[in-house]
């Protein structure tokens, strides 16, 4: 049946039917800044620079061996890094600065890093209003492993260390 | 104090409260050289609060036209400004009034300004003769319905002009178009109104809105006047949406595609001059409405507590400003070659159609005795 303006009709009933709908189930905007929006678990925000509580000490352990391959993948040149050899003859960080200005988000770093250490986290709102406060050295930029292990449950973790622990499960055997 | 006579005023507030603006009232306190003043004061009285009503009106109706059409959209309109967004209108007001006042270079500077002047009158004067309740009426002309149809016709010359002022031929053009469609879309509405006037035997509007009552004639004649009230009103809004250059036929202004169309060169003030323009002309529209084919201030319980006309008044206009904005978030813009086809191809044979069988049903039913 062909009624002119029917068309029309059907389409105002939608429309309407939509409108009452906001009234009982709220409208689709999220109202930022006081509701925010659930981020997906890979999402890109800050940079992490993970450490290691030591269990007998309670000591914070850096996993960055200092290996300057996140300074040589990222294409922006934000990273600067400064290291020493301490007595043990293992390498370690006395300068991590990031400048998250200039950073782009892109993950190369993450990408690079063999140790597991420099992930990134969901934080974005790092808005300043001078930019010199957005270089980040290592203690704004620190992170404890647990807390990143409990937010991204789905990441990779590194492999235990096997060889200690297979010397002393040879012995206790023998 | 005597308790009837404190309900009697609240009964009836606004009638009441004229009273201290009638004759007897102000000749007792005017000194006797200015009585000539009198007239004047009445009717400025008058036109202060018309005045004052269309301006907030607008102002709210600009928020609510947000708000509704968010909400048809899924979203939450403005309400950042004060609860709920009720404070945003002043801000909208504030940055129309603080903004530079450009004229193009070579424009006609008077023909320029004197659009943005004329464009808002038509919609204030036209509210000088509706009956917003019973007994409240700004002027009671006889042939209400032939003024406020004739001032329709003010606002094509405004646009004609704002389009010839601006020194932009899109806008010229623009005015054009917009002209050929209010000229097209006027005739459908004259047309319409006139099934309305036929049926209640006047033009002058309280005589209209009276007639509509239940009691006044044959249940007859009453459902045959509902029937064609109805009919014509369809046409009268279809061609009021189009006169007043709304969704879907906003052509003339048409925001995403054009920017402004015939105002476009139009900053500050002026532009906001057209902007209450819009808005005038809806409420004119929704009022005329309201009066001719949805019985006016007619309701349940309106003899014994007057002051409920008021109500059911402005419970039928913005009804029909909800309608309007209904059609705004749902339908897609009309091309000018097909709202000019519906015009003069469609609404006008039916409106001349609906005159004849007011005329016949009228005839035969005065004939049959059933008047």
């Amino acid at each position: 049946m062909n009624i002119p303006g029917i068309g029309i009709m059907r389409g105002l009933k939608v429309v309407l039917s939509e409108m009452v709908q906001t009234y009982i189930r709220g409208a689709f905007t999220v109202q930022y800044p006081e509701e925010r929006l659930e981020l997906p678990e890979r999402f890109r925000g800050r940079l992490l620079w993970l450490y290691d509580v030591d269990p007998k000490t309670g000591e914070k352990v850096p996993r960055c061996t200092a290996c300057q391959a996140c300074v040589r993948a990222c294409p922006q040149s934000v990273i600067t890094l400064e290291s020493e050899r301490g007595e043990d003859k293992k390498r370690f960080a006395t300068r991590f600065d990031v400048d998250l200005g200039l950073c782009m988000y892109c993950g190369l770093c993450v990408e690079a890093c063999n140790f597991y250490a420099l992930k990134m986290g969901h934080e974005f709102e790092l808005a300043t209003y001078d930019r010199p406060s957005l270089i980040w050295g290592m203690e704004e930029l620190s992170y404890p492993v647990e807390e990143y292990e409990r937010t991204h449950p789905h990441d990779k973790k590194p492999p235990e260390k096997k060889k200690k622990a297979e010397k002393v499960a040879k012995e206790a055997a023998s | 104090m005597d308790v009837n006579a404190i309900v009697d005023f609240i009964l009836n507030p606004f009638v009441n409260l004229s009273y201290w603006f009638s004759e007897d009232i102000l000749l007792a306190f005017m000194p006797a050289e200015w009585f000539w003043l009198v007239g004047l004061i009445m009717n400025f009285a008058v036109f202060v609060v018309i005045f004052a009503y269309m301006m907030v009106n607008t102002l709210y109706m600009t928020l609510a036209e947000r708000k509704v059409i968010g909400r048809m959209q899924d979203r939450y309109g403005p309400n950042r400004v004060g609860p709920f967004g009720l404070f945003h209108p002043f801000t909208d007001m504030i940055k129309m009034l603080i903004k530079e006042d450009i004229v193009p270079a070579g424009a006609d500077y008077w023909v320029h300004l004197l659009a943005a002047v004329l464009v808002v009158f038509p919609g204030l004067m036209a509210m000088a003769v509706i009956p917003f309740g019973k007994g409240m009426q700004g002027m009671d002309l006889d042939i209400g319905v032939l003024y406020i149809l004739a001032l329709s016709g003010l606002t094509t010359i405004s646009l004609l002009m704002s389009g010839w002022g601006s020194r932009n031929k899109y806008a010229m053009l623009s005015g054009f178009r917009t002209a050929a469609q209010m000229i097209a879309y006027e005739v459908p509405l004259v047309l319409a109104a006139i099934p309305a006037i036929m049926l209640s035997g006047s033009m002058a509007l309280n005589v209209v809105v009276e007639d509509q009552a239940w009691g006044t004639h044959h249940p007859v004649w009453w459902f045959f006047s509902f029937v064609m009230r109805l009919a014509a009103f369809v046409v009268f809004f279809i061609s009021g949406v189009a006169t007043a250059k709304r969704s879907p036929f906003d052509i003339p202004e048409a925001d995403s595609e054009i920017v402004a169309g015939f105002f476009i060169e139009y900053s500050g003030l002026k532009f906001g001059m057209f902007f209450l323009s819009e808005y005038f002309g809806l409420m004119a529209i929704s009022t005329l409405a309201t009066v001719l084919f949805l019985g006016g201030w007619q309701g349940p319980f309106v003899d014994t507590i007057p002051v409920l006309s008021v109500f059911y008044f402005f419970l039928k206009v913005y009804a029909l400003f909800f309608i309007f904005m209904w059609f705004r978030g749902t339908l897609p813009r009309l091309r000018i070659d097909q709202l000019m086809a519906f015009s003069w191809k469609r609404l006008l044979p039916l409106a001349l159609a609906l005159i004849f069988l007011t005329g016949v049903g009228m005839v035969v039913l005065q004939g049959l005795g059933w008047a």
